[in-house]
Parts: structure tokens; C-alpha cells; sequence
């Protein structure tokens, strides 16, 4: 009878936390949110800035979560998870991760658009900052966004991305071509701000 | 021990002193070489040893149905022989841009003008057939001559990566020129 | 047959490092039974520690489709002899961790008559060069063991200090013996080499 219960009891974990926040963990992704992360791939309005053009079914997601064994990742991603309303609001991660030249891309994509605007994509990206150059070494981070959407990368200004340029008419979007606008993140200019505050919250 | 190949080359874009051709599987050995050299990788950023078989698997038909690179070798008119290569990389047809790179190997046909006229014969390519809307190249401070080409070709500087690539033991910025095509239909009008 | 052509079909050798005596360059799958020779060479594989023997499909083995994305555990070049023109040894990193930037140094010397010429020293200079010039590496370590006075110099010279010694760690020739692990950073590399 008991092991049937911790049977059950496993079956119900429901998150997998690897980077543990205050109002959000970074988790590994769930195969269980499969549909989740589906629905928020095709979505018309959170896939416009995700950049999704084409139309993602449930078998073509479960195929790109499959990792290549035993090699460095190009990408690694999160699901977003909020503590406190338990369920996964959206992904965030790092692309295209360049080991030689130590740098990656930063992406996060909020698929619940009742949390858009609601800290969490400060909380989650300063989590994921942290993991790439504390833990992953990397030397340098990416950003971009078509100017418009206005919402994602005031984020990444506030944690102390700088604007590197700005690619005109690169991204195709409802029917316009829109700027791209480019941010970086160097480790040692994260590092110098969080001395900075850290000394403020000493002195404070 | 003498060999007739037989002409495996098969002209694709013509221009005054050279030809883009479609890879040739026979000059393997060549497209090696050039990715291996120190002094041509440097700055085509080849951080590791390409053996024959790796290189053999850069050319094999891919999978994807929409192509997203195309590699051309460069063939000089005169001396008939392959002399280096370029194409696009990162194609993103939605977006309608892709990146813009070239190598002379051989070295004795550096500073002759090649890269440029290889590079404009695949930006008209590019923007009069692929019917593409922007493109980009990159390069480092370091290789003025990489520069004057893309000036050359018609790209304007767009903004430079800060500490981007790490070249001989420290970090180097990554410059970005772009050209988009209705530039290049008024540079068209004025020929 | 112009001297171009004549260059091209001579070995297909591509330089990727370029040295004095030698070059390092990328591994010929038409050199597969070298490597096996060297590779099962009693003298050889005494101080590289092989204790199987080698056939030319383990060779092979080397040469298979990596798998895609991302980059590799491992790099790995043949010493290229400029002057006879010939591959006469094999040199690498391997186990290379990207996170913590650092990894493994190893070589062989195959042929017997380029023993003794401190041309694996020469190798691993051009090695250690691209590890932290173009590799962007934070340490190289190298490992002997105790009887191999020769890897031991080697190793010195070229600026690795002893880290840590392991008692009783390999077994050759019917004992126990144990083996020097070495560290190289590259802050001291680039120092040495200004």
C-alpha cells in the first residue's frame, strides 16, 4: 500500500527546480507542459515576437526538447515556473551558445500574457544572468528585439544591458520590416554594477 | 602519375575575371587546405582542424527542404583553376536577409580584386534573383583589408560588437556592415 | 603538371599550425595505418600507457560523422615533419571542458629516429599556443608518471607546475607507480611568451 503512495506521490511532481527565485524558480522543461509549451509556440500574439512564423504541432516540440547526448548545447532552456500561482508561465534561455568565443544569446519568451509587465521577466532574466556568467563562464550575453515591442527589453535595460547597434529593417513583422535593436552584456560590466549595488546595500 | 579529370566545374554566375561555381567534390582537398591555413582561418574564424572527412560533410545534401547556405567556388577565368570561395550563410527568408562571406586561398591572387568582384557578383545575385532584402558581413578591426572591400562592394558600417571573438589570446570587437537592397537598386540606377 | 598541382597531390597534408621543423595538422584518414603502427609500438605505448592493442578499424573509428552541434571533447593534429615530409607522431587535447575552460595535453612520437630532438616539445608549444591564444583556455594539464624522466623535463620546460602527485595510481611493468599531475595557466603562458 505504502509504495503505491510514493508512487503516486512522484507522479505528482510537478516542477523541477534548478534555479530557485522569489516569485519564480527556473526549472528543467517538463515533458508533462508539453501541450503548455505548444500552445504558447503558436499563439498569434506571444509568437509575433517570438519570432515563430511557421506553425509548431505537439510532435515537432516534443522532437526539438530532444538534446544531442554527450556534447556541448548550443541552446539550454528554462521553464519559467511561478511559486506562488504553481504553474509555468513562459521559457527563457540561451541560444546559439558560442563556447570558443564565450558568449550567447539571451532569449525569454512570457507565453501567460496575464504576467506580462508583472516582474517576472526582470526576476527570471537577473536568474539567468547570473547562470551564464557564474556558472557557465561565459564572457559575454546578446539580446535583441524588433523596436516595437517596447516590453521585453526594457527588462534587460534595467539589469544593465547596453545598447550595442542597431540592425535597420531586419525583421519582418505583421507586414513591416522593423529595426533590430542589439544589447550586450559583458561579464565584467555586470560584475562592476553588482559590486556597485552591493556596496550600496552595504553602506544603505 | 598524370590524370585527365574530367571537368567537374559547372558555371553558375559569370564575372570579368572569375566564375561562381556549385562546390566541386574533386577540389575537396583544396577547400581543406584553405580552412586549415593559418593565415587565411585567422579571420574566417576556423577554430579547429578541418579533416577530409569533415569538410566532405559540410557538402553533403542536407536534410532541410529550403536551403539556408549556399557555397560557391571561385574559379579564375584565365588560369582556370579554383581559387578560393563564397556565398551566403544564414539565409532567413522570412526576414529576407542573409550574411555575406568570401576567401581568396590561393595566395598569390590576394590584393588583385577578387573578393570584391566575388562579393558583388553575389550581392546582385543575391538581391536580383534570390530577391532578398538586406545583407550583412562581418569583420575585425584588424583586417583593414576586409574592410576596404565591404566599402568597396557597397556596405555601410552598421555598428560593431563589442569583445565579440577571441583572437590571439584576447578580445576583439566584430564589426557589422550591412547593405539593404533598394541602396543597391540606386547604386544599380547609376551604373 | 604545374609545382601547384604537384603540392596538392603530395599527401594532402593542410598545415593548421605552423612550426619550425614541424607542423600540426589535421589527421589523414590515409595515415590510419601509422597510427596504428605507432599505437602498438612496444616502446610507444609503454610511456602513452595503450595496453590493448590497436587495429586499423579502431583507427577507423577516429574518422566517423561527429555528431552535430556544439563544440568537440577533443582536438587532435599529426605531427607533420616539413623537411621529409612526413607525419611521424600524434599530438592533442582532449577531455577539454568549456565551462571550466580547461583541458588535457598528450602526445607521441611514432617514428623512432625523431626520438631525442625535443620535437614533442617543439609540438607542444605550437599546442599550448592555440589552447590559450585561440581556445581561449584557462589551464592545460598534462599527467606523468614517476619512471617517465624524460615527460617530466619535458613537461617543466615548458613552464607546467607539479599540482598534485598520486601514489600508486598506474600500474607498468608489474608495479604500482605513481603519477604527476601538472597545471599550466595561461596567464603564465602568455608571461612566458610575451
Amino acid at each position: 500500500m505504502e509504495k503505491e503512495e510514493k508512487l503516486d506521490e512522484l507522479e505528482e511532481i510537478d516542477h523541477f527546480p534548478f534555479i530557485e527565485g522569489k516569485i519564480v524558480d527556473l526549472c528543467a522543461r517538463n515533458s508533462k507542459h508539453l501541450e503548455v509549451y505548444t500552445r504558447w509556440k503558436n499563439d498569434p500574439i506571444v509568437r509575433q515576437y517570438a519570432r515563430n512564423v511557421m506553425p509548431r504541432s505537439l510532435d515537432e516540440q516534443k522532437k526539438s526538447s530532444e538534446r544531442t547526448q554527450g556534447r556541448m548545447p548550443e541552446f539550454i532552456s528554462f521553464e519559467i515556473w511561478h511559486k506562488k500561482d504553481k504553474k509555468p508561465l513562459g521559457i527563457i534561455g540561451l541560444g546559439w551558445i558560442n563556447w570558443v568565443n564565450g558568449w550567447a544569446n539571451a532569449f525569454i519568451h512570457i507565453g501567460e500574457k496575464e504576467y506580462w509587465n508583472k516582474n517576472v521577466a526582470t526576476e527570471a532574466t537577473e536568474m539567468l544572468v547570473e547562470y551564464a556568467f557564474n556558472e557557465l563562464n561565459l564572457n559575454k550575453l546578446h539580446g535583441g528585439v524588433a523596436v516595437k515591442n517596447v516590453g521585453s527589453w526594457s527588462v534587460a535595460e534595467k539589469i544593465g544591458f547596453e545598447l550595442e547597434g542597431i540592425g535597420k529593417e531586419e525583421m519582418y513583422v505583421n507586414g513591416e520590416y522593423l529595426n533590430n535593436k542589439t544589447f550586450r552584456l559583458l561579464k565584467e560590466d555586470w560584475q562592476k554594477r553588482k559590486e556597485k549595488e552591493n556596496k550600496f546595500d552595504r553602506e544603505g | 602519375m598524370t590524370e585527365t579529370k574530367e571537368k567537374t566545374s559547372f558555371p553558375f554566375i559569370e564575372g570579368d575575371t572569375i566564375i561562381l561555381c556549385p562546390p566541386n567534390m574533386d577540389n575537396i582537398n583544396l577547400y581543406a587546405k584553405w580552412m586549415n591555413n593559418p593565415r587565411t582561418r585567422k579571420y574566417a574564424r576556423y577554430e579547429f582542424p578541418q579533416t577530409i572527412e569533415e569538410v566532405k560533410k559540410l557538402f553533403e545534401p542536407k536534410e532541410e527542404r529550403v536551403k539556408t547556405e549556399l557555397f560557391f567556388e571561385i574559379v579564375h577565368k584565365k588560369d582556370n583553376k579554383p581559387i578560393g570561395y563564397t556565398g551566403l550563410l544564414r539565409i532567413f527568408w522570412f526576414d529576407r536577409s542573409a550574411l555575406l562571406f568570401y576567401m581568396v586561398g590561393e595566395p598569390e591572387y590576394s590584393g588583385q580584386g577578387i573578393a570584391t568582384e566575388a562579393g558583388k557578383l553575389i550581392v546582385d545575385y543575391a538581391f536580383g534573383e534570390l530577391n532578398l532584402h538586406k545583407i550583412h558581413l562581418y569583420t575585425f578591426p584588424p583586417n583593414k583589408a576586409s574592410i576596404r572591400v565591404a566599402e568597396k562592394i557597397g556596405f555601410k558600417f552598421e555598428f560593431s560588437l563589442k569583445k565579440e571573438v577571441y583572437i590571439d589570446g584576447q578580445y576583439e570587437d566584430k564589426l557589422k556592415y550591412s547593405i539593404l537592397k533598394k541602396d543597391w537598386l540606386k547604386s544599380e540606377e547609376r551604373r | 603538371m604545374t609545382e601547384k598541382d604537384k603540392e596538392v597531390k603530395e599527401g594532402d597534408v593542410f598545415p593548421f599550425l605552423e612550426g619550425e621543423r614541424i607542423d600540426l595538422v589535421p589527421q589523414n584518414s590515409k595515415w590510419i595505418p601509422l597510427f596504428a603502427k605507432w599505437q602498438n609500438n612496444e616502446r610507444v605505448r609503454h610511456y602513452a600507457r595503450f595496453s590493448m592493442p590497436t587495429t586499423a578499424e579502431d583507427i577507423k573509428k577516429w574518422f566517423e560523422p561527429r555528431s552535430e552541434g556544439g563544440p568537440r571533447e577533443g582536438v587532435f593534429f599529426t605531427i607533420y615533419h616539413k623537411g621529409d615530409k612526413r607525419p611521424i607522431g600524434s599530438m592533442g587535447l582532449f577531455r577539454i571542458n568549456w565551462i571550466y575552460r580547461n583541458a588535457w595535453i598528450m602526445g607521441i612520437i611514432g617514428e623512432p629516429e625523431y626520438w631525442g630532438k625535443g620535437i614533442i616539445g617543439e609540438a607542444a608549444k605550437l599546442l599550448i599556443n592555440y589552447g590559450f591564444t585561440e581556445l581561449n583556455l584557462h589551464k592545460i594539464y598534462a599527467g606523468v608518471f614517476n619512471p617517465n624522466k624524460r615527460s617530466l623535463r619535458a613537461a617543466e620546460k615548458l613552464g607546467f607546475k607539479q599540482e598534485s602527485l598520486l601514489k600508486e595510481d598506474m600500474y607498468v611493468d608489474g608495479v604500482y607507480v605513481d603519477t604527476y599531475q601538472f597545471g599550466l595557466f595561461k596567464r603564465d603562458w602568455m608571461e612566458q611568451n610575451k
